[in-house]
């Protein structure tokens, strides 16, 4: 694996309501901002696949198309919409996404281009 | 969460890689060059592969205590536009730590040939009860 260390752009609520239609996932902890906090929740958090995919994608970016892979995450954090993002990655594809000072996602990636 | 599914299936559907859903998720994930490549590897979630509530229903999965703690997807290809499948997925573990559920979950998306495209296994977490 290519070696990463980048900021990412902050997901945005919009990318969290795309992707709830897009995968039929309508918890309103991702989009309604006062039910999430009732839910002692900091407002609107991403999904976990959404940010499992943001980080796949930087991941895709810097290394090619993956024909095939693995990719396994321990999800640390919630994200917030507008939270800073980061990527860094490893030769030997350790990968971790914060979101802001906080760890979002750890986990290893290995996988070879097409 | 329902530990007597262990070892049973939980979910079996068919399904199809429509254009139209990997366009969507490519937004979602992003204004990247590489967005809809990415798309056609995370095509699917499969605890939500039925809509999440069938999910939410079959594992009695209490939301306000569930976390979702890992996810890994191995992949022997991407999905391909409009391709067929079938997803299947399986309770493989469950256990009880420091009075919290850990239930992993394993679903496989063959094509009607047999071939597996790819598995993913998903960890969720029911935390303990608040006491009243």
């Amino acid at each position: 694996m290519k070696q990463i260390q980048q900021q990412l752009p902050p997901l945005s609520l919009e990318q969290l309501v795309r992707f709830a239609g897009a995968v039929q996932d309508f918890n309103p902890i991702h989009y309604d901002d006062a039910f999430a906090r009732s839910a002692g929740l900091p407002g609107v958090i991403a999904q976990g696949p959404l940010t499992f995919l943001v980080a796949l994608d930087a991941l895709v970016a810097a290394n090619g198309e993956l024909e095939s892979g693995q990719f396994q995450v321990r999800l640390k954090a919630p994200v917030t919409p507008g939270a800073p993002l980061g990527l860094t990655c490893s030769t030997e594809g350790d990968v971790e996404l914060t979101a802001g000072q906080t760890v979002a996602l750890s986990g290893r990636v290995s996988g070879g281009a097409a | 969460m329902r530990q007597e599914l262990l070892g049973k299936q939980v979910l079996s559907t068919d399904l199809v890689a429509h254009g139209i859903k990997l366009e969507e998720l490519g937004y979602a994930i992003g204004n990247t060059t590489t967005s809809a490549t990415t798309a056609a590897i995370g095509l699917f979630f499969g605890p939500t592969v039925c809509g999440y509530r069938t999910f939410v229903e079959a594992t009695q999965l209490d939301l306000d205590r569930a976390l979702l703690g890992g996810h890994e997807i191995h992949w022997k290809r991407p999905f391909k536009a409009d391709e067929h499948l079938q997803a299947t997925m399986v309770m493989k573990e469950h256990t009880n730590k420091n009075g919290m559920e850990f239930g992993v979950f394993e679903t496989e998306f063959r094509t009607p040939a047999g071939e597996l495209v790819q598995m993913q296994r998903t960890t969720f977490i029911e935390r303990a009860p608040q006491p009243k």
